[in-house]
């Protein structure tokens, strides 16, 4: 895709990816970009690095979709590359408290994550800016709150693999 | 940005990322060679110098005593070349008006404070506060800093100086509880 035909999302997406957040989270080995953008427009696909578990990947897939960047968060969830659709259940991280509850494959068939920075999610729970005023996505936020919220979760004590 | 693209090609090679951490604002990407002068790559991307302390890589926090914290924290020349300075590929640099910067955490209301230099990472005062505070692994865990008197959590990868909030070179948090997701 030429430079010109490129939506203010995707010039407003590559921009935040060349900025210092995600640059200094991809120098730390916590996430990258797996493929250029222009090739997966109107998703973004990164990797994301997990703690280390027994039996469960050093690193997962998530597929985001980046379509309405900023003003609608991103959404999406795990991803596998082989099948070219959602990781499958018995591959997707599990544990307990909040990663059970922000990691449910059930929800939306693991297309999107169970939290407020997800905007597919949020645009189905109308009363979550009141409860989640902090977490919730603005179009102040960027890509890397999503990452890191995913991050996070990979490296607390709420995971235990898959 | 790069601010030797007309250099020549011997100097270019020699090029590297830095991370830039200005006062109140996002970190920067800047591309210099170890020739640069810290003033003239902070100028080059528009950054006021005069009366700036500049801070080059993280100093070892956790080896200071908290008398210590504000003498070991050296403001570098900013006539210094960036090689000089020992600055390699994704090496940080902050800049601030403080030199260091007083930290309040309130929690249960037990308050504990401490001076910190602007380079200090969010996720470092964080610790720092729930050790001070006593709190355990298991409890502490889901505990963030969120800035008195607004919403806003800011993330752990962000630098104190960084935070748009300080005023006189202090700054309030509350250690509160995350949001947690419920279904």
């Amino acid at each position: 895709m030429v430079t010109c035909m490129k939506t203010p999302s995707q010039r407003k997406l590559e921009a935040d990816l060349a900025d210092g957040p995600f640059k200094m989270g991809e120098a730390n080995k916590k996430w990258g970009l797996l493929e250029d953008l222009e090739k997966t427009w109107p998703y973004a696909l990164f990797w994301v690095k997990a703690g280390q578990r027994q039996y469960a990947p050093d690193c997962f897939l998530l597929n985001l979709h980046v379509e309405n960047y900023p003003s609608a968060g991103p959404s999406g969830g795990f991803w596998d590359t082989e099948s070219g659709d959602v990781l499958a259940a018995e591959k997707w991280p599990k544990g307990t408290g909040q990663v059970a509850a922000v990691f449910r494959h059930g929800w939306q068939n693991g297309k999107m994550l169970y939290h407020p920075l997800d905007g597919g999610t949020l645009s189905s729970h109308s009363d979550w800016p009141e409860k989640h005023p902090s977490d919730i996505w603005t179009s102040e936020k960027i890509v890397v709150d999503y990452l890191e919220m995913v991050f996070s979760l990979l490296h607390s004590g709420d995971y235990t693999g898959v | 940005m790069n601010i030797h693209e007309k250099e020549p090609e011997d100097r270019i090679e020699q090029e590297f990322e830095l991370f830039v951490h200005p006062e109140g604002s996002a970190t920067k990407v800047v591309k210099a060679g170890k020739g640069t002068l810290l003033k003239e790559l902070l100028e080059a991307i528009g950054f006021q110098t005069e009366g700036v302390f500049v801070l080059v890589n993280d100093p070892p926090m956790e080896l200071y005593s908290e008398e210590e914290i504000e003498i070991q924290v050296e403001a570098v020349d900013l006539g210094t070349s960036l090689g000089e300075l020992g600055l390699k590929e994704h090496s940080h640099i902050s800049c601030h008006t403080c030199k260091v910067i007083t930290v309040a955490v309130f929690y249960n209301g037990e308050e504990v404070k401490k001076k910190f230099p602007p380079s200090a990472l969010i996720s470092f005062i964080t610790r720092w506060a729930k050790k001070r505070l006593k709190l355990d692994d298991a409890s502490a865990e889901k505990l963030v800093l969120q800035i008195a008197g607004t919403n806003e959590r800011p993330r752990p990868d962000v630098r104190l100086g960084q935070l748009g909030t300080i005023q006189g070179c202090k700054i309030v948090f509350n250690l509160v509880a995350a949001e947690l997701i419920q279904g």
